[in-house]
């Protein structure tokens, strides 16, 4: 019987602080790179799931979770292209007010994302709300740090010209 | 505030508004169903697998004895030495099996971590619920031992070294109430494991491993986060016969994760550990303990990750062991020099721990040959001519120690895949 079929996660303690350090956080980063807050944490789960089966076989549980979220969420945004016509980036339009106000607005920053392609999204998401570095996205994404660059600067581009970030 | 940092405050108060529950049973239950929906797969596939297992696989012996059961082995490589027979078997305690210290071929320890709190009916898992495991194996099978005063200290065990069937040193890590993780050292007496004092910094404190020269000079390392570190530093601490003393590695550099995963002691003062830190890419790294004090070493390999595990015969040499995504490898460290040997293991497969006694070598690692769906034991006899590589049929999650105490005698301990309960090889080596 396997220590999920027990009732815990019994024999694994880093599994156990890996959850308490970063599921709220992964939930969070799931949604926006999903697009979708209440899909985030549905995402979250399924990607612990498998960090626990994964259990033994990768030599870094963290860097293992970001690329199993941004490969979940890569799935679902395409499931979902498949069912419905993507949304016109305008309907996002920019938010008004100042930058308090925008903060302060239920969410700017979903719509906004909708503008970026998907690799921008993920590139921006990762730094921005998770602090990765370039070199570190490179690696989650599997592309060289020039790619990271690229996406990030033209990713920015276009949330200032959504969001109106100061730049 | 500048434009990026703008940029992550805008994400992060977004981001933060999402209330998230918690989400432990909801996992559960997908892990849950995820095996059952393999096992029904496997059962389907069942007799391919077989049929495809019985075609590459050597058959060296088969049978039952009172040690564990004989398991079949598969092997490749050129060396003059070779696997000659894997008896396997459940160590018996619920609990995982991290590091095992053998006296003789029949006296060895294993320790690790098990949670009484769990069972089919039981509450959640708790995290303060986790106990250190202690097992004796006697030849014949394995037995639990007195926890003594450790018995309801909530933590884990990793690391094991014994130098007599009556001193023992085992470390881990405990989780108070309140406050950090704290480092744990218990001692076994011959009758009973007691903790002993033992020093902690301010952060979280993990003892990955430990190794004694002798009951007056034993060193235990690991790592620590500092409090609102966001990198984590080695940690080593040294016991002189008396009492255990904070012994801090040098920082590699600022920002730099450093952390040492195994050490070996082949004289009173002198230690060599190893493990890895992360500049850009995990590399590994190696620090020399000789009169009291650290001396980073470099390791030149080109591998992209840290060692696991080292064996020092003495001070001139040393044996160390680590896989990256690419390749096994094994350094050897002659009078202050390394040199890399490659080990091929079959697919996806890496090496965990090494074991020497005073004439061979033996690492033990996990792979997962085709068409297997589950991670099955690597056992590497090292030594003259190219490594024999040989791997058996169980089903584990790894392999975590080994400990060789005679000349082509190993006992190695790992986790079952299913119950992630310890299980155990014997493995007997000699020539190909």
């Amino acid at each position: 019987m396997s220590a999920a079929e027990s009732g815990g996660f019994d024999g694994l303690p880093w599994w156990d602080d890996l959850y308490r350090r970063r599921y709220v956080a992964v939930a969070r980063l799931a949604g926006l790179l999903s697009g979708d807050y209440a899909e985030g944490e549905d995402i979250a789960q399924e990607a612990f799931a498998r960090v626990f089966e994964a259990a033994g076989k990768v030599r870094d549980p963290d860097r293992f979770l970001t690329g199993t979220v941004v490969n979940l969420c890569r799935a679902r945004r395409r499931k979902r292209q498949r069912r419905q016509a993507p949304r016109p980036v305008a309907a996002a339009g920019p938010a008004a007010g100042g930058f308090e106000d925008r903060v302060a607005d239920r969410s700017v920053v979903l719509p906004a994302l909708q503008g970026l392609s998907g690799r921008q999204r993920e590139v921006v998401v990762l730094r921005y709300y998770d602090g990765l570095a370039d070199w570190e996205i490179a690696e989650v994404l599997s592309v060289s740090v020039g790619s990271v660059k690229t996406h990030l600067h033209r990713a920015v581009t276009a949330l200032a010209a959504i969001v109106e970030v100061p730049r | 505030m500048t434009p990026e940092d703008q940029l992550t405050r805008l994400f992060r108060d977004d981001a933060e508004r999402v209330e998230v529950g918690d989400g432990r049973e909801a996992i559960l239950r997908r892990v849950r169903h995820r095996r059952r929906r393999r096992r029904a797969r496997r059962a389907g596939l069942a007799a391919l697998i077989a049929a495809a297992v019985a075609a590459v696989v050597v058959i060296v012996s088969g049978g039952r004895g009172p040690g564990g059961q004989v398991v079949n082995v598969a092997g490749t490589g050129g060396g003059t030495l070779a696997v000659q027979q894997v008896r396997s078997g459940s160590i018996g305690l619920k609990g995982s099996a991290a590091s095992i210290s053998c006296v003789s071929s029949r006296w060895c320890v294993a320790v690790g971590t098990y949670n009484p709190t769990s069972g089919p009916n039981g509450p959640a898992p708790q995290v303060d619920a986790y106990r250190g495991v202690h097992a004796l194996y006697s030849g014949s099978g394995w037995r639990s031992m007195p926890a003594g005063d450790t018995a309801n200290l909530p933590g884990g065990l990793s690391g094991i070294s014994c130098v007599s069937t009556d001193w023992c040193t085992a470390v881990g890590s405990t989780s108070p109430t309140t406050g950090p993780e704290r480092t744990l050292i218990e001692t076994w007496n011959g009758q009973r494991w007691n903790r002993m004092p033992s020093p902690s910094t301010p952060g979280n404190d993990y003892l990955s491993a430990v190794s004694c020269a002798s009951r007056h000079f034993c060193v235990a390392v690991g790592y620590t986060t500092p409090p609102g570190g966001a990198t984590n530093q080695a940690l080593a601490e040294s016991f002189d016969g008396n009492r255990w003393t904070l012994r801090p590695p040098p920082v590699i550099a600022p920002g730099t994760d450093h952390l040492l995963t195994a050490v070996s002691c082949p004289a009173s003062g002198w230690c060599l550990a190893v493990g890895g830190y992360r500049p850009k890419t995990a590399s590994p790294v190696a620090d020399r303990y000789s009169n009291g004090r650290w001396t980073v070493i470099t390791v030149p390999g080109h591998h992209k990750s840290g060692l696991s595990s080292v064996v020092c015969v003495n001070r001139a040499r040393c044996s160390a062991v680590g896989s990256d995504s690419a390749a096994a490898v094994v350094e050897d460290y002659l009078q202050g020099t390394w040199t890399a040997q490659s080990v091929t293991v079959p697919p996806h497969g890496s090496l965990a721990a090494l074991g020497c006694s005073t004439q061979d070598c033996v690492a033990v690692g996990s792979t997962t040959p085709h068409g297997a769906r589950y991670q099955r034991p690597v056992v590497a006899v090292l030594g003259a001519g190219t490594p024999t590589v040989a791997t058996t049929g169980q089903n584990i999650n790894e392999m975590t120690s080994i400990s060789c105490p005679r000349p082509r005698t190993c006992i190695a301990v790992g986790n079952d895949h299913d119950s992630l309960a310890g299980i155990y090889l014997l493995i007997t080596i000699g020539p190909s």
